[in-house]
């Protein structure tokens, strides 16, 4: 399941409001799920990437309002390290997936500018009140 | 120069006067009567003054003597002895001065006059005086000597005693030891010379002059003797008085004196005058004393020693023996004295002695051990020495002979020989090398085995240290053991390797020990000492060794191999682990793939029962896969700390339902409890089913309630408690009937983990489930 698919930005022409979000999960199923999950809570999904090279690749080039990261990829960089990146070098807020918090992983996430988490699995409404948060923060941090 | 003597004279008259007696008949007859007569008195006279008569007759060289010659010689033939057997009894100090005398009376030149000694055959010396005249005959020529021979023996001592009282009595007065006196009796007054005063140790003049004054000057024991000895005395009408005794000189000194006086008399014998002389006689009567106690001290050595002494003299007779004779023959002293060797000890002790004596005779110091059966004594080991007494002519006069019993000696030695053969002979047979040593460390013994092994022959040993045998390489220590055992009188315990002299390279390993002897004062007096071979010992001790080092070697590579393979065991169960884990993941996964699954195909339907159905399941699923995930990152990949899976598992679930955690908690009360697999995911289905019921039909129409999940341990159980307070739960459904797919899984999963559900339905709904520990 490393494949990853790029929607062309005029696939969804639609309300200036529409966020443009990048999921990353390298589960291709559960990151399908997830992309349905979000264009039915009206968010339109730019992308989704299986790893972490993948993700800064694809978030450098279409540039997303909020990337959705899963902390368990494979490969070489985790997700902890792709969203660090992403964050710093494209100021993109990034919200993280994780289907369980041990407390090494929640220390690593909560060193991160608070963009916010959610726990898998969760209900549509949990998905959307936390990227609404995160989103409003980004666009206007005062 | 030979006398005679005369007994015979009567019958030898002067032939010329034989020719006239003949021719005057009668009348000479009457004066040979008268000659006669007078003869007989002369000899009636010298027979009564001892007086032997002699003639020699010079033509016949005959001699003739008085009948009473015994007197004067002590033989009874001295009357008949002839010139040889007379001049035999001559003292040969005598000899020259009487032929002398002899010559000059021969000659002419005057009458024959010889004091001289004879010899008694007792040994008894008397003093003669001989006088006697020549008669010649017309022509001048000697013919006859004749004369008388007077014992002169008491005149000679009483000249010899004078002569030495008179040397004293200068050599006194000389040396200002001797003083005179007199006594007054009708005055009663005493008179001292300075002399005398200077023996009291008094100043002139300082006597008194009493009597009294003389008696305090005496000792006072020898008073009273001095007192009656005077007053007898006088008593007797002795002419003189003589005695000793001892004065206390002013100085305080006591001495010794010897007085003398003589009696002046009157007519009636009355004592007019007494006048005396005193001489010291300490230093005398000192020498004497000393004299007899050195006498006494040599009698009683001479008879307390444990050996024979005697003297015998040329004739083998014995003439002095101690008292040791008593003890060895059980006889008197007195039945060796006069006797001969032979007669005293018997023939067979004679044979033994004889050329020893004959040795000793001749001039030799002779010494010499033997055995001896004296006749009275049993056999006896002597040691005797025979050392000549010689006089100045060189002559041997007799034998001083000491003899010393050396039986118990030569019985010791020679059972010292014999218990030294016994030694040698045990030494010998023994496997040990034995040796013994002097104080001064030097090997004085060595048994045969020493030889036997090293090859080395006893004449080689005189000369030879007996180090040359020890490998070289043990040398230094060995010595330097052994010089500080011989310095410390300790044990001296040494291993080292003795070789073959003759194959140098036949070393074999000894242990050497040694010990010290001592003697009864403590006094190291002797080292023993053994070498024992130990050579097997030490082989055994090698392959010991050996063999030790190659098991530590074993066990090294043993070792290294566990570590090697335990290494391998860790990393396989290292990689075995990561395995699980990935399939922990792997399962994960795969079951959020399902549920995303089930979530894709739910989105599609719009009847909402159905898509509540889904989402149970999809709940379902991913309560299955949170256990995994525990899993995984626990630490025993077997069991799940189920306190912690229980509060994010619940936590997910509010969310799911749409209930804000923040506002809603649940009050979870959990034990730290760790449970295996086979339980975890039963029993979070069961928690699943049960927390879903609460939230989806408790609070129904309302604000959302209290929700506590609640799990502990009651003895071997474990027991979970999920309660809310919202609706009960209906009285109409029995849950385990239920056609809820919900509860009907409870009903199924409590059964398969062995559990038991009770519901309670006060205040809310109450569900515990009880399920034994192990599982």
């Amino acid at each position: 399941m490393s494949s990853s698919h790029n929607f062309p930005e005029t696939c969804s022409p639609g309300l200036p409001q529409q966020a443009r979000l990048l999921v990353v999960e390298d589960e291709g199923i559960v990151a399908m799920h997830m992309e349905s999950r979000l264009a039915s809570l009206g968010y339109r999904v730019i992308g989704l990437a299986a790893t972490g090279e993948q993700a800064i690749e694809v978030a450098s080039q279409h540039r997303p309002d909020l990337v959705l990261m899963d902390i368990g990829l494979r490969g070489e960089m985790d997700g902890v390290t792709a969203a660090t990146w992403i964050t710093e070098n494209l100021g993109v807020p990034v919200v993280f997936l994780t289907a369980y918090s041990d407390g090494e992983t929640l220390a690593r996430v909560q060193s991160l500018p608070p963009y916010g988490y959610v726990l898998k699995p969760c209900r549509n409404e949990t998905l959307q009140s936390v990227i609404e948060r995160a989103l409003s923060r980004y666009r206007s941090p005062f | 120069m030979h006398l005679n003597e005369d007994s015979a004279s009567i019958r030898t008259p002067d032939k010329q006067e034989t020719a006239s007696i003949s021719s005057r008949d009668k009348r000479n007859l009457i004066l040979l009567e008268e000659l006669r007569q007078t003869k007989e008195r002369l000899e009636l006279a010298q027979i009564a003054a001892d007086v032997v008569s002699w003639e020699w007759d010079l033509v016949n060289n005959a001699v003739y003597r008085s009948a009473n010659s015994p007197k004067l010689y002590g033989c009874p033939d001295a009357a008949t002895m002839d010139y040889a057997a007379w001049w035999r009894t001559i003292h040969p100090d005598d000899h020259y001065i009487l032929r002398d005398e002899v010559q000059a009376c021969l000659a002419g030149r005057r009458e024959f006059y010889a004091e001289f000694r004879v010899i008694w055959p007792d040994g008894t010396i008397r003093w003669l005086l001989g006088k006697g005249k020549v008669y010649k005959d017309t022509s001048g020529v000697p013919w006859k000597m004749s004369g008388v021979n007077i014992d002169i023996t008491e005149k000679k001592q009483a000249i010899e005693s004078l002569q030495a009282s008179e040397a004293r009595l200068r050599l006194a007065l000389a040396t200002g030891k001797m003083g005179e006196w007199s006594f007054d009796p009708r005055s009663k007054r005493v008179y001292w010379s300075r002399e005398q005063e200077g023996v009291f140790g008094l100043r002139p003049g300082e006597f008194e002059g009493t009597i009294a004054a003389f008696l305090k000057r005496l000792h006072p024991e020898d008073v009273e003797g001095v007192r009656s000895r005077f007053e007898s005395a006088i008593a007797s009408e002795s002419p003189t008085y003589e005695s000793q005794y001892r004065i206390l000189r002013s100085d305080g000194e006591i001495r010794w004196v010897a007085s003398r006086a003589a009696f002046e008399r009157g007519a009636e014998r009355q004592v007019l005058k007494v006048v005396g002389v005193i001489v010291d006689i300490t230093d005398l009567k000192n020498t004497e004393e000393s004299l007899q106690r050195s006498e006494e001290q040599l009698r009683m050595i001479t008879n307390s020693l444990p050996v024979l002494m005697s003297y015998v003299d040329s004739g083998e007779t014995y003439r002095f023996n101690n008292a040791t004779y008593e003890d060895w023959f059980h006889r008197p002293r007195s039945f060796f004295v006069g006797k001969h060797i032979r007669e005293a000890l018997g023939d067979e002790a004679y044979e033994v002695l004889r050329p020893y004596l004959r040795r000793a005779l001749a001039g030799e110091n002779v010494s010499f051990e033997s055995e001896v059966s004296y006749r009275d004594s049993k056999k006896r080991f002597v040691r005797a020495n025979y050392i000549p007494d010689v006089d100045e002519l060189k002559r041997v006069c007799g034998i001083f002979v000491l003899v010393t019993d050396i039986s118990i000696q030569k019985q010791i030695e020679a059972s010292l020989r014999e218990s030294e053969i016994r030694f040698r002979t045990l030494a010998d047979s023994m496997p040990q090398i034995v040796w013994s040593a002097g104080t001064d460390g030097r090997i004085d013994y060595l048994n045969q085995r020493f030889f036997d092994y090293t090859g080395a022959k006893r004449a080689d040993f005189e000369s030879i240290e007996w180090t040359r045998w020890i490998h070289p390489e043990d040398l230094g220590s060995v010595q330097r053991a052994w010089a500080d055992a011989v310095q410390n009188h300790g044990v001296f315990e040494k291993e080292m390797r003795i070789g073959n002299v003759r194959h140098r390279s036949d070393y074999r390993w000894f242990l050497a020990r040694a010990v010290p002897v001592r003697d009864s004062d403590g006094r190291v007096v002797k080292w023993f000492g053994t070498w024992t071979e130990i050579q097997h010992q030490k082989q055994v001790e090698g392959d010991l060794r050996e063999a030790r080092e190659r098991l530590s070697l074993s066990h090294e590579v043993l070792e290294a191999e566990v570590a090697r393979r335990t290494e391998e065991l860790r990393s396989a169960l290292k990689e075995k682990e990561v395995l699980i884990k990935e399939v922990h993941h792997r399962v994960k996964n795969n079951l959020n793939v399902v549920s995303s699954l089930l979530g894709l195909q739910s989105s599609a339907i719009e009847d909402p029962s159905a898509k509540d159905a889904f989402r149970e399941s999809q709940n379902r699923i991913e309560s299955i896969a949170l256990i995994h995930e525990s899993l995984y990152r626990s630490k025993d990949l077997s069991r799940v700390d189920f306190s912690e899976y229980l509060r994010s598992f619940i936590r997910a679930l509010f969310h799911s339902y749409g209930v804000d955690w923040e506002r809603h908690p649940a009050d979870i009360q959990i034990e730290r409890v760790e449970v295996s697999v086979d339980v975890a995911i039963p029993c979070s289905l069961i928690v699943n089913e049960l927390v879903s019921n609460a939230l989806k039909h408790a609070f129904r129409g309302r604000e959302i309630g209290k929700i506590s999940v609640r799990l502990g341990s009651v003895g071997g159980q474990h027991v979970l408690t999920v309660e809310d307070d919202g609706v009960s739960f209906p009285e109409s459904i029995d849950f385990d009937n239920s056609p809820s797919l919900g509860l009907q899984l409870v009903t199924t999963l409590t059964k398969q983990i062995d559990g038991v559900l009770r519901l309670y339905r006060e205040g809310g709904t109450k569900f515990v489930l009880q399920f034994p520990r192990s599982k």
